[in-house]
């Protein structure tokens, strides 16, 4: 066997990608031909995965509002982009005061959350309908409502969000807990693209959340009445604006 | 023929002013895309939350002041990562000044509650021995193993030659795997699991 040199900072890049084609056939054979080195590169390779095993989820921790509110803003002379910067940090300012309304406690994270697990799953088909209506079926805001608040045995509209480019596609109807059920309200964006709205009906302590689960952005608003889990491939800023037209127009 | 052209230049204003918008829209969304991603680094390299979010909103503030700076929002991680090591490393100085001090049960809370029950003694055991690693260590540890960076990136996020990099990973991952295996640390150095350079 040809003899080759090999430190330890080649054996990491080898474990990394980093070698070229060449560099990591060799390191490769070197490995294949000791029994120690192949150890070694699978302690290491293990202790890789654990790393980004255990802290990886750290990702889907809700991010504080406060984080993104600069983001918000920006000094500008043109007239017309000042109405526009007052108008966000007012719309800010209202999710703000709606937020410490409801005094969100951002501590749970959406992958471990039994509600938003719940949402994921309505929106993915996981879970049978119990029935589909397209909004075409119910075409009048009064009809709709009337719909919604039959369903949920709640007082609640379900909100138009043709202002920020959504239109209601559908609304399914699924069994709840205790003879209530839920609904999902799905939205078509412009492009086409799918904005759900879960509504439950169960008492749970108030909050607002907001994070992300891989492209998904999760919002979740809930009170004594009824909790609401919004998904949407959208930017946290997106949702952010979608959400508080959605809470204006709930009126839960 | 004047007013034409006062209208005219009025509108390439306006157009100016549009993009500038738009260009702000883009650089403020991708950096909303980034902040779970630079706020699990900062929380996994500092192991406290208020610390991890305290350091991460200077870094977008720090951002949106030096936005110019950054000439593609596709390098925007790496961008950020680099402003959020700048500040640390400030911020470590006053630190030192003061003799600053970490709770290991905040981070390990923390990191336990994200994974499931099963994996909290597997958590524990990692986030202790991280912790034992010194803060460099963590660091490209954290930036190559957790956000997968490219030894390129990790070299100038940082500032430090590709080779510091290597050096520094390999020591890191001798270091982390003797403290897993349940070995006493050895010092800031470390040993190498490997000797520096063999014959096969």
């Amino acid at each position: 066997m040809k003899n080759i040199s090999l430190t330890d900072e080649e054996l990491h890049a080898f474990i990394d990608g980093e070698l070229d084609d060449a560099s990591a056939r060799s390191v490769a054979a070197a490995v294949a031909a000791s029994a120690e080195l192949t150890a070694l590169v699978d302690h290491y390779r293990a202790d890789k995965a654990l790393i980004a095993g255990i802290y990886g989820p750290l990702i889907d921790r809700p991010v504080p509002l406060a984080m993104m509110r600069p983001l918000g803003r920006e000094k500008s002379t043109a007239r017309v982009r000042i109405i526009a910067r007052i108008t966000s940090a007012a719309a800010a300012i209202a999710a703000m005061i709606v937020v410490a309304w409801f005094g969100y406690p951002m501590i749970n994270g959406a992958v471990t959350d039994p509600l938003v697990a719940e949402a994921v799953a309505v929106r993915q088909g996981k879970v049978q309908a119990d029935r589909e209506i397209d909004s075409s079926q119910v075409m009048t805001s009064d009809a709709r409502n009337r719909l919604a608040e039959t369903i949920l045995a709640v007082p609640v509209r379900v909100p138009n969000l043709e202002k920020s480019g959504y239109v209601l596609a559908s609304i399914a109807v699924y069994p709840d807990h205790g003879n209530r059920h839920s609904l999902q309200l799905s939205y078509r964006g412009r492009n086409g693209a799918l904005f759900t709205m879960y509504l439950r009906p169960i008492a749970g302590a108030d909050r607002f959340a907001l994070s992300r689960r891989g492209e998904m952005q999760v919002c979740v608003w809930q009170n004594d009445k009824m909790s609401v889990v919004m998904l949407g491939e959208i930017s946290a800023r997106e949702m952010l604006r979608v959400a508080t037209s959605t809470y204006a127009d709930l009126d839960f | 023929m004047d007013r034409v052209t006062r209208n005219s230049d009025r509108g390439a204003k306006r157009n100016a002013g549009s993009g500038d918008a738009s260009k702000f829209d883009e650089f403020s969304s991708a950096v909303l895309a980034a902040i779970p991603r630079l706020r699990r680094y900062a929380i996994a390299l500092l192991r406290d939350l208020s610390m991890a979010d305290d350091l991460v909103q200077d870094c977008i503030e720090r951002a949106l002041k030096n936005r110019a700076s950054l000439a593609d929002n596709s390098h925007i991680s790496g961008w950020l990562s680099s402003i959020l090591h700048n500040l640390y490393m400030d911020s470590l100085r006053q630190q030192r000044r003061r003799g600053a001090h970490v709770e290991l049960d905040d981070s390990l809370n923390l990191i336990e509650l994200s994974v499931p029950a099963a994996d909290r003694g597997t958590a524990k055991d990692l986030v202790e021995a991280m912790s034992d690693l010194s803060f460099e260590h963590r660091q490209v540890l954290l930036l190559v193993g957790l956000e997968g960076f490219s030894y390129r990136d990790v070299a100038a996020q940082l500032n430090i030659p590709i080779g510091t990099v290597m050096s520094r990973l390999a020591r890191a991952r001798a270091q982390l795997r003797s403290r897993l295996d349940g070995e006493t640390p050895v010092g800031e150095a470390g040993q190498s699991a490997l000797a520096p350079t063999r014959g096969r």
